[in-house]
């Protein structure tokens, strides 16, 4: 028995593969390959509307969307401090990489919900943006808590094209983890298995830092534009 | 930013203090790398990015399925935990290097001892290498360490969708860590430790001839 599933299984129409192509200008071969692929055509293609077209479960929608309030809070603070450049220069390096890549799985899971995806809330992080040493801080703690919380949701999605895509943004937020620790002097990975974490334990923890200023409104039909 | 970024590199900068690593895996000679047949079912990047999972998939998650898994990602390991050994025992390197080698090794045996626990007994075959110079040279170190553990998260996130729910937990624990060896190793190496928003996935066949390109298992 042959248990390898292959893209031709999947893709009988070879639809996936063309939509491939078109992003990226050649054939999913080359896309595999590639050394260097574009961030946003990566997070342009998880954000496609042909992922958005099956309708997410209730479980997977609270699930999607509680994941989008982090990110929506990371990619804020980063590319904040990104804009005042008070930072060293490695941290305000982190500050910009992983800040794009923040805003790209904002991108990534509103496309996952479609028109599910609730607004951004509004931020004061207190000066955290301006401080390297309490910015390097607090930028350890969420993506070591952000890493622990997709393990969680992963194991408890529904839908295994949402869980496919979170397995692909989980792994990018343990190397946010571990380049940020590097930079902070404190060892990248301490452990050899990765621990989850829960939600309430996460959304206590953003509550305490106290850096969420307003819950928007959800009430509108039309879809609010993130700005970050 | 691009991958080319010019950071100063760091491999001198001290840690915190390592602790001694223990454990010494007996490599025998077999090439079970070679037996390529213990075949995990297998969800493209394809499918992941242009759409997932629409079509039914070939293989549901299942007992039997994650065992055939478990057994795919049992090999990956070995690989990583026979390099780093190596290295530490020729013990040609230095620095953080040298302390890299020692706590990543230790993670790397661990993962090989969680997954052979999960198929319920140690493997009596442990598949031989032969790593050259990559085990002593710290420019080859770094670069084949590289390698090896972008080939390996690829591979343990391409198989996390096959899983059924109750291994998908252990597994992720697992692809975090080797995400944070990464992290750690690019940032070393002064390339962009995240070069990119989601990390694309490998199926077995990519991953196993991504492994045979390193010569390491001939």
């Amino acid at each position: 028995m042959d248990f390898e599933l292959t893209l031709e299984a999947v893709d009988r129409d070879g639809a996936i593969a063309e939509a491939l192509d078109e992003l990226t200008g050649g054939t999913r071969a080359d896309f595999l390959r590639k050394a260097v692929i574009g961030g946003s055509a990566t997070a342009a293609a998880l954000a496609t509307p042909a992922v958005a077209r099956e309708r997410n479960t209730a479980k997977d929608i609270a699930i999607l969307r509680f994941d989008l309030g982090l990110e929506y809070l990371q990619a804020a603070m980063y590319s904040e401090a990104e804009r005042l450049r008070q930072l060293k220069p490695r941290t305000l390096d982190w500050a910009r990489v992983v800040g794009a890549n923040e805003r790209g799985h904002v991108r990534a899971i509103r496309g996952l919900l479609g028109r599910n995806a609730v607004k951004s809330p509004t931020f004061n992080f207190r000066g955290v943006t301006e401080d390297d040493a309490v910015f390097t801080k607090t930028a350890v703690a969420f993506e070591d808590l952000t890493a622990a919380l997709l393990k969680t949701q992963t194991a408890q999605v529904d839908s295994r094209r949402v869980l496919a895509a979170l397995v692909s943004l989980h792994s990018v937020e343990a190397r946010h983890a571990a380049w940020i620790r590097h930079i902070a002097g404190i060892v990248p990975a301490a452990d050899a298995f990765d621990e989850p974490t829960s939600r309430s334990r996460v959304a206590r923890l953003v509550e305490d830092t106290n850096f969420i200023t307003s819950t928007p409104r959800t009430k509108g039909r039309r879809q609010p534009r993130y700005t970050g | 930013m691009s991958d080319s970024t010019n950071r100063p590199t760091t491999i001198d900068d001290p840690l915190t203090p390592r602790e001694p690593s223990r454990q010494r895996a007996g490599l025998t000679r077999v090439g079970l790398l070679k037996r390529t047949a213990a075949a995990g079912g297998v969800v493209t990047a394809g499918a992941l990015f242009a759409g997932g999972l629409s079509k039914p998939a070939a293989s549901q998650p299942s007992a039997a399925q994650d065992e055939r898994v478990v057994e795919w990602l049992l090999q990956v390991e070995q690989l990583q935990a026979g390099f780093y050994t190596e290295t530490e025992r020729r013990g040609a390197l230095r620095g953080e290097l040298r302390e890299l080698t020692e706590r990543v090794g230790e993670q790397e045996r661990a993962h090989v001892a969680a997954l052979e626990r999960m198929l319920g007994a140690p493997r009596a075959n442990r598949p031989a290498f032969d790593f050259g110079q990559a085990t002593s040279d710290p420019q080859r170190f770094l670069a084949a360490a590289l390698e090896l553990e972008e080939l390996a998260l690829a591979a343990v996130n391409g198989q996390v969708p096959n899983l059924t729910k109750g291994r998908i937990l252990t597994v992720m624990g697992i692809a975090s860590v080797e995400a944070r060896h990464v992290g750690w190793l690019r940032d070393l190496a002064g390339r962009n430790p995240a070069p990119r928003p989601a990390d694309v996935p490998a199926t077995q066949d990519e991953t196993r001839a991504a492994i045979r390109q390193t010569g390491f298992t001939s």
